[in-house]
């Protein structure tokens, strides 16, 4: 790999024309031929196949851990980080039982990989209460029976933070805000109800 | 565990991204947002893979206006489709494709670039894009190329693409014009389309359709367009019953369902016309 061809910026790139012009002047044998070996130029984060360091902030605290590739972040907080709060059902995204906040956007866990989030910001359930205080959605969860079996609450309660954040707690917004979130015992209406208690 | 996975390269830019791409040989592959690549990695019998990581690249992100052309780069998220008035405003086959499309999840992390690369003839995005004659910006260590969002994907799961391209962005014309999208699935929310419709049209001063781009999704291999409903609705008011009912009969006849796990060949055909009609009298400002 030719320094020379690295150094052309992504903007030039972007730009068309010239940017393909830069490209195309590099001459093919320059280029490399399906070869595997480690990239030797600065900047590139080669991660993997074994165990490799995973950093982040997790619930505010800085944690550092090792997981392969293939880990997923749901697998890394209920594996490694002993964090159980995000449920797997589904595991392929549909049901956001395992729904986190990363950077302070809705994600499913299970869909995420683990090294995706290194250097980010993770929230899980665990996180959103301080000590014993109860976030304010938490509170009224409780006081409005917005659950049965619960299994789906944490992610619920992760969305459901959300939305009463943006104020978004009309009927409306929360039935497109909290369609990622399914709920098979149907307490639907008392989530809705909690989500409006919370926000006041 | 997402099985199948046994690297991830980070490049710091999109130069490096394109040459990771280039020297892996075919067996390394982009990932933006992840979520059609690591439900596809948990499926049995996927080939090992290295993952070259786009989502880190801001260079890919980011909607411009152009003094006549909107860029909005591949990376960009659903969610930062639906913040963007200027698409809400001027392209809103494309933003109502993603408000339709997934949970608030998914459209967090489910990209515009992903979306198109994944090649699913029900993929949301793809037909607003289609719709307003978007071309995809393309690059590789070889150079870049354009091609219209059309030709992007050639069948279920595959592209025009060689293994080492990336696409950095889409761009569509200023045109002005109305533009609508809609879809039918088994419920509102996380189901796959098994009908969806958009349509881009520009309008005369007595409001007759100078152009139309009709494109239809999960009723072809791959999103299509509909030449004939095109034809029919050209010169044409868009209140005028007899065009917008020969333009729904050359719609059926432009595109060719099947019978699966979602829907019926025969729901499908029926709804072609049953959608492209809704969107005309959307467009038409009578609902
Ligand atoms: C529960 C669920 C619901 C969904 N609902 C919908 C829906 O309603 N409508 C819909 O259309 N889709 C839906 N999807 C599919 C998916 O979310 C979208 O297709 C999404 O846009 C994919 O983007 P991504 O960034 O996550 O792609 P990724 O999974 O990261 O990648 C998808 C493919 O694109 C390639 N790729 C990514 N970026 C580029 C690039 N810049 N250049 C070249 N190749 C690239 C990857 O190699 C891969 O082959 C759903 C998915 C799930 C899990
Ligand atoms: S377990 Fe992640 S969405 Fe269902
Ligand atoms: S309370 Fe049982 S799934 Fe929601």
């Amino acid at each position: 790999m030719s320094e020379e061809r690295l150094r052309v910026s992504r903007r030039e790139v972007l730009k068309g024309a010239a940017g393909a012009a830069a490209w195309l002047g590099v001459p093919a044998a320059a280029r490399a031929e399906g070869e595997e070996r480690a990239p030797s130029w600065p900047g590139i984060r080669r991660l993997g196949p074994g165990p490799t360091p995973l950093s982040f902030r997790l619930n505010g605290e800085a944690v550092t851990i090792e997981v392969t590739p293939r880990t997923t972040l749901l697998d890394a907080l209920r594996g490694p980080l002993g964090l159980t709060g995000a449920k797997r059902a589904c595991d392929r995204g549909a049901c956001g039982a395992c729904t986190v906040w990363i950077d302070g956007r809705t994600a499913n866990a299970c869909t995420v990989l683990a090294l995706d989030v290194d250097g980010l910001a993770v929230t899980t359930v665990e996180g959103l209460s301080s000590g014993n205080a109860l976030h304010p959605v938490q509170e009224a969860f409780v006081a409005q029976d917005a659950l049965m079996c619960g299994f789906c609450t944490p992610g619920m309660v992760m969305s459901c933070a959300k939305l009463v954040e943006r104020g978004a707690v009309d009927e409306e917004s929360l039935r497109e805000g909290l369609s990622g979130n399914l709920c098979r015992c149907g307490a639907y209406p008392h989530i809705f109800r909690a989500c409006q208690e919370a926000q006041r | 565990m997402s099985g199948v996975i046994d690297e991830v390269l980070r490049p710091a830019d999109l130069a490096q991204a394109l040459a990771l791409l280039a020297e892996g040989g075919g067996r390394r592959r982009p990932i933006a947002g992840g979520t059609d690549l690591l439900v596809q990695a948990k499926e049995p019998g996927a080939p090992p893979r290295g993952l070259v990581d786009l989502w880190g690249l801001d260079e890919l992100r980011g909607i411009t206006a152009e003094p006549d052309r909107i860029v909005v780069g591949a990376n960009t998220t659903m969610t930062e489709v639906l913040a963007s008035e200027l698409l809400r405003a001027e392209a809103r086959c494309l933003w109502d494709g993603c408000y339709e499309a997934g949970s608030v999840q998914i459209r967090n992390r489910a990209t515009l670039g992903g979306n198109a690369a994944n090649a699913s003839p029900a993929a949301d995005s793809v037909l607003g894009l289609i719709a307003l004659g978007a071309e995809a910006r393309i690059a590789s260590v070889r150079g870049e190329r354009r091609l219209p969002v059309e030709e992007l994907a050639t069948a279920p799961r595959r592209t025009a693409l060689a293994p080492d391209e990336l696409i950095l962005a889409f761009s569509f014309p200023r045109a002005g014009g109305r533009s609508a999208f809609a879809r039918l699935g088994q419920r509102r929310a996380q189901a796959i389309s098994k009908v969806s419709c958009a349509i881009h049209a520009q309008l005369d001063d007595q409001g007759c359709v100078q152009a139309a781009r009709v494109a239809f999704g999960a009723v072809a291999p791959r999103v299509v367009r509909s030449p004939g409903a095109e034809a029919a609705l050209r010169g044409h008011s868009l209140t005028d019953p007899s065009a917008r009912a020969a333009a729904a009969v050359a719609a059926r006849a432009d595109t060719a369902p099947i019978d699966d796990l979602r829907s019926t060949r025969a729901y499908r055909s029926e709804m072609v016309g049953v959608l492209l009609t809704r969107l005309l009298v959307r467009l038409a400002g009578e609902a």
